[in-house]
């Protein structure tokens, strides 16, 4: 069941398509990737989803009802440029943009209390924001972004300038989240994030999502037949299978077999020469390198 | 709890309970009233020089002694020459020696007098000097021509003009009416200037603000930009009204304290940079109380407040979207944003310029065109309220302007959305007009 559908979602501004026919369905309660690099219509997208502008054409569905012109209430929206008015104190501000969310002025009380109490910020939530230190300020913000209990929760580079600890917070927070059953969407051009905490991406390029799928199949189903061996004792100088060896460094050896081989039949044939396997295994493309090859195909196209 | 009603009451309440607001809004009354107490005092010393002045009138020509109602300047009558009395300048009984002579032709107007002196004289004392000197020769002259001095002062005489509608059904129009419309609607007309101008700046900066910190795409992501506009425009409104209640509460207390206090009036003070209205309030004075009172009570009250409150509302919601379109398309750049703003300024500027020429001609041409052009009517409207002008004036203008000010604000709400959210790079104003037509 996904809880939000895109279907060939393009805007426009001037001449120029900032978003064109984008198409991705979001399945409920788990992290999704939007990745791209700068300027590919991410933040567009996001902003559509949200509200904040509207596609004009396509359909942009949540929980199977069509929201293309309406501000839908379920989202909990972080941006990228993100602000607090500085001379308000955290309080102020928190019970101010969670009413705003549409809570109550008594349900933000209970909200933001259990927050302070989690987060622990009782020592400065009585204190202007101007005063606040970076970190403090990005778990305001933070709180700003899920008191409402969002069924969607958006985040664009939600960790850029973030210090590591403010970024432990986060993820711990994203996770936590997620397993009560949260759907999270999160923007970033940096790769490595993506793996270790999307279950699925979609890949934005010019406007065009150019990939989409589950990280692991999109990993399988670009793999190059890389693998890599560890011995326990001295490798044979030369292996008489045809295989291409691409790094040696002392005991480990990676490689691309000439002929179409599976793994099964590799380590048969290691076994067979006598190596003590420590490990031998597949390599999986990282995500970064299929991103910058899809990437580049697609600008060739 | 609507979203709107949140957002107006958190413009209003961080800036009403905001330190410098309650300070600057307690300051300005008693600094205007110190302000006036200073240029009271400055402006009632008296700057005629201290000098004493032998009139030498060898012929005769004064027989009576000489009047004068400045007591700096002292004038002793002597028969003796100039020549004579140089010896007395030397020593320092005098300082000037002025010569008279008896005209030989009666009918001569204009008379060359010799003032001898080594004193620099400024211009007060010179005039005080001429105006004395001229009422010895126009004394002497009565005297020759065998005149009675009561019965040329009768010559003089001062006409008003009560004015009587003879077919309309009106309330009875004096000459005093028209001095309360002139002082009431030169107040209402620089009231609606002030406002205008100081809110929409404000409102023009908190956008501003609000793009430069990022917290505009948190909000617009619960509410629409219309409703974040719009609140903003009334809860900055609703501060500036505040303000102004406060003022005219105070003011008058603050001019009765200073008047009782130092003597000096600080509404006559405030005055003096416009003629048209020292005129009226000079005018007033000479009414009395007792009059003005009455006179006051005359006016139509119930029709011209709610009148005037609503030009108040319409002007302000006209100019404030206007200033909030800028703080969204410039962002950051004071620079630009001045720029943008100077047209506006002039038109509000050309507003009060008008509206002080309507309290002198509150029926003329200029007055009833400049009434229906919207940027125009708050300000011109707004003074001619007082003159008792023809209602369907009054409806036309107010209806024009509520539709125009309807009007910029949609066109506001389209710049400001998608100026809002533009970051970095700067919008010409051809790019602005087009996001006029832009799809949300």
């Amino acid at each position: 069941m996904s809880i939000l559908t895109l279907e060939a979602v393009s805007k426009t501004y001037q001449q120029h398509k900032a978003v064109d026919r984008v198409s991705f369905s979001v399945p409920t309660a788990i992290i999704y990737g939007m990745l791209g690099p700068n300027g590919a219509g991410k933040t567009t997208t996001i902003r559509m989803i949200t509200g904040i502008t509207h596609p004009d054409s396509g359909n942009i569905y949540i929980n199977g009802k069509r929201v293309n012109d309406t501000i839908p209430p379920q989202i909990g929206y972080m941006p990228e440029e993100r602000g607090l008015y500085k001379k308000m104190t955290v309080w102020d501000h928190l019970m101010y943009l969670a009413q705003l969310r549409g809570l109550s002025e008594k349900n933000a009380k209970i909200e933001l209390k259990s927050w302070i109490e989690r987060l622990d910020m009782k020592t400065w939530y009585t204190k202007k924001v101007e005063e606040l230190s970076k970190g403090m300020t990005q778990k305001a913000q933070f709180i700003a972004t899920v008191i409402h209990k969002p069924e969607i929760l958006i985040l664009d580079e939600p960790f850029s300038g973030l210090d590591p600890i403010s970024t432990n917070m986060i993820k711990d927070e994203i996770s936590r989240l997620q397993k009560e059953g949260t759907t999270i969407i999160f923007s970033t051009h940096r790769m490595e994030q993506v793996e270790e905490i999307c279950e699925r991406i979609v890949l934005i390029n010019k406007g065009q999502n150019v990939l989409e799928g589950n990280v692991e199949e999109i990993r399988r189903a670009n793999r190059e037949h890389l693998f890599e061996l560890v011995a326990d004792n001295e490798l044979p100088e030369r292996f008489p299978l045809a295989f291409n060896e691409l790094q040696r460094i002392g005991r480990k050896v990676k490689f691309k077999p000439q002929n179409h081989v599976n793994s099964s039949e590799l380590l048969q044939h290691f076994l067979n020469e006598k190596i003590d396997v420590i490990s031998f295994q597949e390599i999986f493309p990282g995500i970064n390198e299929i991103f910058i090859k899809t990437v580049e195909t697609s600008n060739q196209a | 709890m609507s979203k709107l009603w949140l957002i107006i009451k958190r413009e209003y309440t961080t800036r009403v309970f905001k330190k410098s607001f309650i300070l600057l809004t307690l300051f300005v009354p008693l600094a205007i009233a110190g302000f006036s107490v200073i240029v009271g005092f400055i402006m009632s010393r008296n700057t005629v020089q201290k000098i004493n002045i032998a009139v030498s009138d060898p012929m005769h020509m004064i027989t009576d002694t000489i009047r004068n109602k400045n007591s700096e300047i002292q004038y002793t009558l002597s028969s003796s020459s100039f020549e004579d009395l140089k010896e007395s300048m030397k020593s320092g009984v005098y300082q000037a020696v002025v010569e008279i002579n008896p005209p030989s032709d009666i009918k001569q107007t204009n008379f060359n007098l010799k003032i001898n002196t080594d004193e620099r004289l400024d211009i007060n004392t010179t005039e005080s000097i001429k105006s004395t000197m001229s009422k010895i020769y126009r004394e002497y002259k009565i005297k020759k021509l065998e005149l009675n001095e009561a019965d040329i002062n009768n010559l003089d005489v001062d006409i008003s003009l009560d004015r009587q509608a003879v077919f309309q059904q009106e309330k009875k129009q004096t000459n005093s009416s028209n001095v309360i419309g002139a002082i009431l609607g030169g107040i209402m007309g620089v009231l609606m200037y002030i406002f205008v101008l100081v809110q929409g700046m404000f409102v023009m900066r908190s956008v501003m603000e609000e793009k430069m910190t990022r917290i505009v795409e948190v909000i617009l992501s619960s509410v629409k930009p219309i409703q974040l506009m719009m609140g903003k425009i009334i809860g900055v409104g609703g501060v500036g009204l505040t303000q102004l209640l406060i003022w005219i509460i105070f003011m008058p207390l603050v001019g009765i304290i200073t008047s009782l206090f130092f003597g000096v009036n600080i509404f006559k003070a405030r005055m003096q940079n416009n003629p048209a209205m020292d005129q009226a309030v000079a005018q007033a004075g000479d009414l009395g109380l007792p009059n003005l009172l009455a006179e006051l009570s005359q006016v139509n009250w119930w029709f011209i407040v709610p009148m005037f409150l609503m030009f108040f509302v319409f002007g302000y919601f006209l100019y404030a979207s206007l200033m909030a379109a800028i703080g969204s398309a410039v962002g950051d750049d004071q620079a630009e944003a001045q720029q943008l703003v100077v047209p506006i300024t002039l038109l509000i500027v050309m507003g009060l310029y008008i509206a002080m020429a309507a309290i002198r001609a509150p029926y003329s041409k200029l007055a009833v065109i400049s009434s229906f052009i919207p940027f125009f009517a708050p300000m011109v409207m707004g003074t001619r309220l007082a003159f008792d002008p023809p209602l369907w004036q009054t409806l036309l203008s107010l209806g024009i302007l509520a539709l125009s000010s309807y009007f910029f604000a949609f066109v506001a709400a389209k710049i400001y959305r998608t100026g809002i959210l533009m970051y970095g790079k700067k919008a010409s104003f051809k790019e602005i007009l087009k996001w006029v037509f832009y799809k949300s």
